[in-house]
């Protein structure tokens, strides 16, 4: 049975703007895009990480623009040829305050889970497992929990599989909740990183002599970190973040692309891969229609077309400005709104509704001095890496785009507010 | 908009808007849940607009859970669910965001929420955090990964000043009436909200503010919250003597005896009743006199003096058969009761209690008769 929505009311599910795609969703409303980076990284990993190098490339993209769906279709493109192993870093750690020790004991624990899940470790030699299960359970002990943590070592190879995916679960909770606990392993790896490269090393091997296909961490929620720390995650510690012998993708927040020690940032990783917005002009403002088209595409291939008014499908189009999260939202919120006022279809006052939903949005987050900035660039259509740009691209109002070279525009629901309030 | 039955057809402005009904649309219909942001001005009004989304919802489950500064976790909601319908629908209210900040770390709640996103999608419920104009702002900015992920933002601020100052007069006006566990909650919320609302407006009078501190330490005394109702009481004490109100003086020294009492502090609780009984007699607060005495009767029977302790609730119960109060006769009564009992004089106990049962059963109050009376009276009618 089809998911897409054939009521209103299927919508408001249907058009969730929490969750990315996945799984049957993935297969059935995913809409490729131009510009989409995901055929070249694919490339990339498959004639190069195949090849035994261990491939590790940065991938930006707006908040909303589709980065987690982009990522989630790449694995599925990927998955039998890499081990992939997906680390959502905001499941385990506050992204906020994250740190380089926070991403490598991410990956390791992540690491170790799908290893087991898969039956990968579980299948490989016995004694490699023992001292992996040896070092971690002195780990905790000596380290985190204390001499109060006494667990019997496990007695055969099959029991091995159970105990480490418990204290990859203990290690989880406790890691992911107690400051204490994350202070502690942060020094640790800080003097140990080395052992934990070579551990996490190690299982890499052992998957590749069972199942034989290379590691591939994909790595999100490094991107959703302020610019600040992600600087110094990754200038400060490129080296820890790129040592191991696995292929990886980190996220990478799109105002650091911008910033003026991005070449010096990324020298140490293979290539910095963009999702663009889609657009809905050219930098010369001449309609974009392949743009447009795809954004269409996007709702129509979740929406049965009586539940849209055509004239009200162009508005939506033209106000999410290309970005795909807003595109979703604001679906649901027309859906919403036409729902509430007793009618069956999405009608042109819905989208004009949510619209001015967002725009309260832009206005409250807005600052006076952000609107003069906003209609120069909306002139200029030119990106830089002034830290008052960066601001404008993390909150949305200015948009990135791309052609051949990187350009940028009000986003369209804010427009006509900047316009007025700069005249 | 078409509205359930259940709601009634004449409803304020701040119900009858588009946003109800467009929140409730979308609580019923988000199979998978949704994050929603309600704005508020008021916690009059968002008192009744949850009570309103309750019927629109129903039969969705509805929780609501406050934050504070010891609890700043918006994932520990989930604690206040039975874990068997944890990974059920649920449409769950989320207060205080903005409030359990503290001056010393003003963005921790945002990064707490922040912080929790995937957390917080792993389950079904309509999530409806209520904010005001200046926490949706500081949402925005501290908590984008969470804002950039909600379904809406539904506006239940008031923008008429009269209609605004009717709302919260229509509370800070009344008695606090507890009638259920849940009200405990829910009004210590809303009244430590009002008090927020009406303290951070030039020229309010300083009486209502005190009285406010008064109704917020009762409901935290009531809640075992003795430290923190302690705090509002000696505040309610000084808002009191600034605004020259004796009456919310007295009121105040008797509830600061009352804690001081129920902490077993019974030198400064007669004190504190001492100083109170003085002021209400200067400003001839009736019952407020009677209240003292009953509360002194309680500590004397507690130290044994039985005598003492009967005379108090006598004087207590002359007071309110003057001024016609049915349910603080039914307080005196069992405990003239209690002090017959404590001689062993089990059928002058019984008749007491009769007599209390009788004034409360003729108030419409027999659930008390049977919460406190019903033991004494079998008790009494066992003893020879």
């Amino acid at each position: 049975m089809g998911m897409k929505a054939t009521t209103l009311a299927d919508a408001i599910t249907v058009f969730n703007p929490r969750e990315p795609l996945v799984g049957k969703e993935l297969v059935e409303f995913y809409v490729d895009r131009p510009g989409n980076p995901l055929e070249r990284m694919k490339i990339y990993l498959q004639g190069i990480g195949l090849r035994g190098e261990p491939v590790k490339l940065l991938f930006s993209g707006h908040r909303g623009s589709g980065k987690s769906t982009e990522l989630n279709k790449l694995a599925e493109a990927l998955k039998n040829q890499f081990f992939i192993v997906s680390v959502n870093l905001s499941k385990i750690v506050n992204v906020s305050t994250l740190t380089y020790q926070d991403i490598l004991m991410g990956m390791a624990l992540a690491l170790y889970r799908r290893a087991e899940e898969s039956d990968a470790v579980a299948r490989s030699p016995a004694e490699a497992i023992h001292n992996v299960w040896k070092e971690a359970v002195s780990f905790l002990r000596d380290k985190i929990y204390g001499p109060a943590f006494a667990l019997r070592p496990p007695a055969s190879p099959e029991e091995v599989t159970l105990k480490v995916s418990i204290w990859v679960t203990e290690l989880e909770t406790k890691y992911g909740l107690s400051a204490d606990a994350r202070q502690k392993l942060a020094k640790y790896i800080d003097a140990h990183f080395d052992e934990l490269h070579a551990k996490m090393d190690l299982i890499a091997s052992l998957v590749w002599s069972e199942i034989k296909r290379p590691v591939l961490f994909i790595i999100e929620g490094t991107d959703k970190t302020d610019i600040a720390r992600a600087k110094e995650i990754f200038r400060d510690h490129t080296y820890a973040l790129t040592a191991f012998r696995a292929a990886v993708i980190y996220t990478f927040p799109i105002e650091l692309a911008y910033s003026g020690d991005f070449k010096q940032l990324t020298i140490s990783f293979n290539r910095h891969f963009s999702l663009p917005n889609l657009r809905l002009t050219h930098r010369d403002s001449a309609p974009d229609v392949e743009g447009v088209a795809h954004q269409r595409e996007i709702v129509e291939c979740r929406l049965a077309a009586h539940l849209i008014e055509p004239d009200a499908l162009v508005l939506l189009v033209q106000a999410c400005g290309g970005v795909v999260l807003l595109l979703i939202r604001m679906t649901q919120s027309a859906a919403v709104y036409a729902l509430s006022r007793g009618a069956n279809k999405i009608e042109i006052e819905d989208i004009r509704s949510a619209i001015a939903e967002e725009r309260s949005d832009f206005i409250r987050m807005l600052k006076p001095e952000q609107y003069p900035v906003l209609a120069e660039r909306h002139n200029d259509k030119t990106l830089s890496s002034q830290p008052e740009v960066q601001e404008l691209l993390h909150n949305l109002s200015l948009l990135e785009y791309a052609n051949d070279d990187p350009w940028c525009d009000v986003h369209p629901v804010i427009l006509p507010v900047v316009q007025e309030r700069t005249r | 908009m078409s509205m359930p039955a259940a709601l009634p057809d004449n409803l304020p402005e701040y119900l009858a808007r588009p946003d109800l009904a467009e929140l409730s649309v979308l609580l019923r219909h988000a199979q998978h849940g949704a994050f929603a942001f309600a704005l508020y001005n008021t916690v009059a009004v968002r008192d009744q607009v949850v009570a309103a989304l309750r019927i629109l919802v129903a039969p969705l489950p509805v929780y609501e859970f406050t934050l504070t500064s010891q609890q700043r976790n918006p994932l520990s909601y989930l604690e206040k669910l039975p874990a068997e319908t944890r990974r059920q629908r649920a449409v769950v209210f989320i207060y205080d965001l903005d409030r359990a900040n503290t001056p010393d770390q003003p963005d921790t709640t945002w990064g707490y929420l922040d912080a929790q996103r995937e957390a917080l999608i792993e389950y079904p419920h309509g999530l409806v955090f209520w904010l005001t104009e200046q926490g949706a702002t500081d949402a925005a900015q501290y908590a984008p990964n969470v804002w950039s992920r909600k379904s809406g933002v539904f506006d239940f601020k008031i923008e008429s000043l009269p209609v605004l100052s009717q709302a919260r007069a229509d509370w800070s006006g009344r008695a606090v009436e507890i009638e259920k566990a849940e009200d405990l909650e829910r009004l210590t919320r809303l009244y430590l909200g009002l008090l927020e609302e009406y303290q951070a407006e030039a020229n309010t009078p300083q009486a209502l503010i005190a009285d406010l501190h008064g109704k917020v330490a009762f409901l935290l005394f009531r809640s075992y919250r003795h430290h923190e109702a302690v705090n509002h009481l000696n505040l309610q004490l000084e808002f009191a003597r600034q605004s020259g109100n004796t009456a919310i003086e007295a009121q105040a020294l008797l509830n600061m005896g009352d804690v001081q009492n129920f902490r077993d502090e019974r030198d400064a609780a007669l004190e504190s009743y001492s100083q109170a009984l003085g002021l209400f007699r200067a400003v001839g607060a009736r019952l407020g006199e009677a209240n003292v005495f009953l509360a002194l009767g309680d500590i004397k029977r507690a130290t044994g003096d039985i005598a003492g302790a009967e005379m108090d609730f006598e004087n207590a119960l002359k007071t309110y058969q003057t001024i016609g109060d049915r349910y603080s006769q039914g307080l005196a009564y069992y405990r003239i009761g209690d002090c017959a009992a404590d001689r062993l004089e089990h059928e002058a106990a019984l008749a007491f209690y009769q007599k209390a049962a009788s004034a409360w059963t003729e108030i419409g109050l027999s659930d008390l008769v049977e919460q406190i009376l019903a033991t004494r009276i079998a008790e009494a009618m066992k003893r020879p």
